[in-house]
C-alpha cells in the first residue's frame, strides 16, 4: 500500500512541479504584467508596496514549484503551496465576474483576465492537491526533515 | 544546504525583478491606461495615436524601447494598447477605425503587420522588423511624426 501512496504523491508532486514551474516562469517573463494585473484585482492598491511584492509572490511560486520535487523541502514547499493557493482563491473569489482591461493574459491559471467560476473551482483543485501531497506523506511516515526542526 | 543555495538564489532573483518591474513600468504605463485615452478623446484629443497589438512589445528589447521613448517625449503622442476581440484570440482592429474618427490625425500601429487589413488606411509598423532594423525605423518614426 505504502508503495501505491508514494506513487500517487510522487505524481501529484511532478504535477505542481509543472504547473508552478510554467506559472512562474510566465510570471517572471512579465513581472510589471503581473504586478498591474493584482493592481487591477485591488489586491494592494498602494503601488510601491505592490512593487515590493509582487517579486515574493513570484519567487513564492517559483520556491514551490521546484521545492515539491525534493523530499527534504517538500514540506515548507507544500506550506508555500497551500498559502499561495489560499491567497490565489481569495483574490479571484473577491473579484469573480470581472473582466480585465488591461490584461496580458498570460496568468491565466492563477489570475485570469476573466475571472469567471471555473478558475475559482482550479485554484480549489490545486489547494485540493496540495493537502493531499500532504496526507499522503503522513501516510508514508511524515516528514523527516522540515526547515522548523 | 539546498535551502541556502535557494535563498542566494531567491535574493538575486528578487532584486532582478524589482529592476525588470521599475524599468518596464517607466516604458510600459502610457500603454496600457487605455482610460487615458479614452478621456484625451473625450476632450478633443489631436495629437498623434499609437496603437499597440501586443502587450508584450512593451516589453523586449532595447531597441523597441529607444522606439517608446521617442514617441513618449514626443507630448502629442499616446500610446493604446488594442483590446482584444471577445469571441476569439485576435485584436479588435476594428477599434481603429473609431479612434481614427475622432482621436489622432496620424494613428500608427505597432504590430507585426498580419492582422492589420489594408483598408484601414493606417501606418503600420512591424514589431518584429522594429527589432531587427530599430535605426531605419526610428528614422521611419521620426518622419511620420515630423520631429
Amino acid at each position: 500500500m505504502k508503495h501505491l501512496y508514494s506513487i500517487v504523491q510522487w505524481s501529484f508532486c511532478i504535477l505542481i512541479f509543472i504547473i508552478y514551474y510554467k506559472s512562474s516562469m510566465s510570471k517572471m517573463r512579465h513581472p510589471y504584467a503581473f504586478t498591474r494585473v493584482l493592481k487591477e484585482y485591488r489586491f494592494i492598491t498602494n503601488e510601491i508596496l505592490l512593487m515590493v511584492l509582487a517579486p515574493c509572490i513570484i519567487i513564492a511560486e517559483l520556491l514551490a514549484g521546484v521545492w515539491i520535487v525534493i523530499p527534504s523541502t517538500r514540506y515548507i514547499s507544500t506550506l508555500i503551496g497551500i498559502s499561495l493557493q489560499l491567497l490565489y482563491i481569495i483574490i479571484i473569489s473577491a473579484n469573480n465576474g470581472k473582466k480585465l482591461d488591461n490584461s496580458c493574459a498570460c496568468f491565466e491559471l492563477n489570475v485570469p483576465s476573466n475571472v469567471t467560476t471555473k478558475s475559482i473551482v482550479i485554484n480549489i483543485c490545486l489547494l485540493f492537491v496540495f493537502f493531499v501531497v500532504i496526507s499522503l506523506q503522513k501516510e508514508l511516515g511524515g516528514f523527516k526533515w522540515s526547515i522548523f526542526h | 544546504m539546498i535551502i541556502n543555495i535557494s535563498l542566494l538564489l531567491v535574493a538575486f532573483i528578487y532584486i532582478y525583478l524589482i529592476f525588470r518591474i521599475k524599468d518596464e513600468k517607466k516604458f510600459a504605463l502610457n500603454a496600457i491606461v487605455s482610460n487615458v485615452v479614452k478621456e484625451k478623446i473625450d476632450s478633443g484629443f489631436s495629437g498623434y495615436l499609437i496603437c499597440v497589438d501586443e502587450f508584450n512589445l512593451l516589453r523586449d528589447g532595447d531597441s523597441l524601447r529607444k522606439i517608446y521613448k521617442l514617441l513618449l517625449n514626443n507630448k502629442s503622442t499616446l500610446i493604446y494598447k488594442l483590446p482584444k476581440d471577445e469571441k476569439s484570440e485576435d485584436f479588435d482592429y476594428s477599434v481603429i477605425r473609431q479612434l481614427k474618427l475622432f482621436a489622432a490625425p496620424c494613428i500608427i500601429v505597432l504590430s507585426d503587420g498580419k492582422a492589420v487589413g489594408e483598408s484601414l488606411d493606417i501606418t503600420i509598423i512591424g514589431a518584429n522588423e522594429t527589432i531587427r532594423r530599430v535605426n531605419d525605423y526610428i528614422a521611419y518614426v521620426n518622419r511620420e511624426l515630423k520631429i
